[in-house]
């Protein structure tokens, strides 16, 4: 089997991890689902390393995930099933003490997750993609439909992911990335971006229908699509900061839908014409 | 200085949009979306009134009858104290 070679720096929703781990569990999915992330780049200054020391007698934790923001800028605690990852100040390496057997991609989704809140930004369980230029995030928890309508939107949209999208803040506006973090379609895009126009928060239902969600509407039903630990007040309310931001800047709408082809007419004619805020 | 009515704990994390707060309880992990009214109530429970000076606040602000406000926070509040959001003074 294949290790990592010593360091290897991967870009994801712009920013660059120097990842340092050779278990042959990091080095499969990194070759096998994340190669496409891969970057020649190598400006030290600007990439956070993320150092994997890997413990045999890793004492392994709760099923529930436990994470703190420090009160030093850019510091985070996290505490997995399988892992701990800790930085103590912003331009320190994350130090990630982890079970031989512990997944990069959980690990490494975490602490995306944690420096893209550092910026105002959040990781969201989504399906994502782009068509004509313009950003789509279709976000919801498990079972919700991301993975059907990736699979009914496949022929048409440039599909970023049917799981997780980053999403940053660019000034006034937003952006949409990639991740390579995929759901049960198994398929890993590759980096894409777009400007984020729209945020269908999904549910399976009867008859296909949208509905404008208001600022406070859109911000409840986010906050359960986020990698937020909810158990962390501090982590929850650098969350809300940045959902209620995110809530302001994209129309968000709910969307109702039967899995069937027609759903596709039914977000482009929400994306095109001006539902009204609840 | 000791609080001398109802008091958020700090633990909860929550933000006021458009007068509706989203208030988030971290010893459960729920997510509850607060009407007006609630939100009035959760913003004037810092410690610092008394629960008579909230429901007078409140009545002030909104128009409805004294007995219903009355009866809506007293049962709103005991929910907040049964799960651990919003502490009683000694």
């Amino acid at each position: 089997m294949t290790h990592i070679d010593q360091r290897l720096t991967l870009d994801i929703a712009d920013l660059s991890l120097t990842l340092l781990d050779d278990a042959p569990v990091a080095s499969e999915w990194l070759r096998d689902r994340c190669a496409s992330y891969h970057t020649k780049k190598t400006d030290a200054a600007a990439s956070t390393t993320l150092a994997v020391r890997r413990n045999p007698d890793f004492v392994m934790g709760a099923d529930m995930l436990v994470a703190e923001l420090g009160d030093a800028p850019g510091s985070f605690w996290i505490r997995g099933v399988d892992f701990i990852a800790r930085r103590r100040r912003c331009g320190l390496p994350v130090e990630v003490e982890a079970h031989p057997e512990a997944g990069m991609a959980g690990i490494l989704r975490w602490v995306v997750s944690a420096l893209l809140l550092e910026q105002g930004g959040l990781l969201l369980h989504s399906m994502s993609y782009s068509y004509e230029g313009s950003g789509i995030v279709c976000a919801g928890p498990s079972g919700r439909g991301k993975t059907t309508l990736a699979r009914l939107l496949a022929q048409q949209v440039t599909l970023f992911t049917d799981e997780t999208t980053a999403i940053q803040r660019v000034g006034d506006a937003v952006v949409a990335h990639a991740t390579p973090f995929a759901g049960e379609l198994g398929i890993v895009s590759g980096p894409a971006s777009a400007m984020l126009d729209a945020i269908f928060l999904l549910r399976h239902a009867p008859q296909t229908q949208v509905r404008r969600l208001s600022a406070a509407e859109a911000v409840t039903q986010l906050l359960g699509c986020t990698f937020a630990p909810l158990r962390s007040g501090v982590w929850m309310n650098a969350c809300l900061e940045a959902v209620e931001h995110l809530a302001r800047s994209v129309p968000c709408y709910d969307l109702c839908f039967r899995p069937e082809v027609n759903v596709w007419e039914t977000l482009q004619d929400a994306c095109h014409r001006t539902v009204p805020a609840a | 200085m000791p609080a001398i009515g109802p008091c958020r704990r700090p633990e909860i994390a929550w933000r006021v949009i458009d007068g509706e707060a989203v208030v988030v309880n971290p010893r459960s992990g729920l997510v509850y979306p607060f009407n007006p009214v609630a939100t009035r109530f959760w913003e004037l429970a810092d410690g610092t009134r008394e629960i008579e000076q909230i429901i007078e606040q409140i009545l002030e602000e909104f128009e409805a009858p004294h007995e219903d406000i009355e009866r809506d926070i007293a049962e709103f509040l005991q929910m907040l104290v049964e799960r651990g959001m919003i502490a009683l003074p000694a």
